[in-house]
């Protein structure tokens, strides 16, 4: 067990149709880390994610949050873990307000109305904040779910991809709320393809490849040419 | 947390009014299908209307769940709403809950006309009627919210749930067209209780299957 060890993943087991994604995958992370997950397409980090966050039930494995079984204990044991996927994860026929304030009702607590046009602001999201999201485009709808991590009290951020579909602005709002958090010393883990990124801000990059994880290197610790050497010769 | 699900329900379809809308005119299109189609007396006709009417029903509650979970996976929001730390069994009473109100609220709007224009009239046990309806609606919601829960994620799952569904929900359907007929004949409870409580079995069942089981079944 690390210091202050917020998730721990022990002989995790994930298959597809029986095509083994994840073999007693292992990872362990401490409270305050910014991982980045990276690795090829199909390799598994996705499936990593949505199995963290009880979307999806693993063959065997144990995995472990605040201490607490995520796999065989009560719902309430997810209590903190947010997960933000690909998709929006909102309901389409209603406006963002309406969205942000279900869905954080449902996660945590009840937020207000200014609360959810304060953290809209936040994310560069001040018009079309009452028509139904369904008319949004991509970028508009990668910002809607940051804000939505901005209203909802999580220990641990699951972000799978969270600058797809986001032009500049966007992007920039992004790394902002993202650094604050850093800042604030709180936990999140994304999938990401850009590796100079993710070395430059995170502070610690995992790799997979082949259903484990194929490096684990910490920024601080190792030299950027020979890491990044190392997982262009992975990904190819 | 329970309401707060059920709330979201309801809001999802208050701004869609796709659930209630495609349940409505389903309804009435059949009604006048039928009363184009079926060129039979109307005593005939009295005799087969229950089971006219709830398999009607059942098509009406095919189409409203479909619509229900098509929300749900548009932009793959249950996946949002599995992982928060709320217990399954209550998504699925939501659901469950708010399947019942949209179907209740269509019947009222078709079982008048359903009456009058097929000429079946309005039975003397009318309240008795509604008890029976709604009891209907509560099992065949019951069972189809469970067996759309597992169909959902499946690539098909607008065919799948109908081939899922219709078995299962075959001998409450039988119970309650047992059931409505013996209201249209003006025969005593006594005679009848046989399939009231094999209704309330049903429900009770498939209501408590669906809180235990949505969990498992909701899973990837």
């Amino acid at each position: 067990m690390i210091a202050s060890e917020l998730l721990s993943v022990t002989d995790l087991d994930k298959s597809f149709y029986h095509r083994p994604i994840l073999k007693d995958f292992n990872l362990q992370i401490a409270g305050g880390e910014i991982v980045a997950v990276m690795g090829r397409n199909g390799v598994g980090k996705s499936t990593l994610f949505r199995v963290l966050a009880r979307i999806s039930s693993p063959v065997n494995g144990e995995i472990t949050f605040q201490g607490r079984s995520i796999l065989k204990g009560p719902d309430s044991n997810r209590k903190g873990i947010l997960y933000l996927g690909h998709a929006p994860g909102m309901y389409p026929p209603l406006s963002a307000v309406e969205n942000l304030q279900l869905i954080s009702a449902i996660y945590t607590s009840p937020v207000s109305q200014s609360e959810v046009k304060s953290a809209l602001n936040r994310v560069g999201l001040t018009d079309q904040v009452n028509d139904p999201i369904k008319i949004y485009s991509q970028g508009m709808l990668q910002r809607l779910k940051l804000a939505l991590a901005i209203l909802v009290d999580w220990k641990l951020l699951l972000f799978d991809e969270p600058f797809t579909g986001l032009d500049a602005q966007g992007r920039k709002f992004t790394e902002m709320i993202l650094a604050d958090w850093k800042q604030a010393g709180r936990t999140v883990m994304l999938v990401t393809h850009d590796f100079e990124w993710s070395w430059n801000f995170c502070t610690r990059l995992v790799i997979l490849e082949s259903g484990i994880v194929q490096y684990d290197f910490s920024p601080s610790d190792n030299d950027f040419t020979d890491a990044e050497n190392q997982f262009r010769k992975l990904i190819g | 947390m329970f309401l707060r699900l059920l709330k979201k329900d309801l809001l999802v379809e208050f701004r869609s009014r796709e659930v209630s809308a495609s349940m409505l005119t389903f309804g009435l299109a059949v009604i006048m299908i039928f009363s184009f189609s079926i060129n039979i007396s109307p005593d005939l006709f009295r005799r087969f209307a229950p089971g006219l009417y709830w398999i009607m029903v059942l098509f009406i509650a095919v189409l409203g769940l479909h619509r229900m979970f098509s929300h749900e996976k548009e932009f793959d929001t249950f996946s949002m709403i599995i992982s928060a730390p709320v217990e399954r069994g209550l998504i699925f009473l939501a659901k469950w809950v708010s399947g019942v109100l949209f179907l209740t609220v269509a019947e009222i709007l078709i079982t008048l006309p359903f009456l009058l224009f097929l000429q079946v009239g309005i039975p003397e046990q009318w309240v008795i009627l509604i008890v029976i309806i709604l009891l209907g609606n509560i099992g065949i919601m019951a069972i189809g919210s469970l067996v759309s829960g597992l169909a959902m994620r499946a690539k098909m799952s607008e065919v799948l749930l109908p081939i899922l569904l219709f078995p299962l929900v075959s001998p409450q359907i039988i119970a309650t067209v047992q059931a409505t007929t013996a209201v249209f004949d003006g025969k005593p409870l006594a005679s009848w209780q046989l399939w009231l409580n094999l209704m309330i079995t049903f429900a009770l069942v498939f209501g408590l299957a669906g809180y235990l089981f949505f969990e498992h079944i909701t899973e990837e």
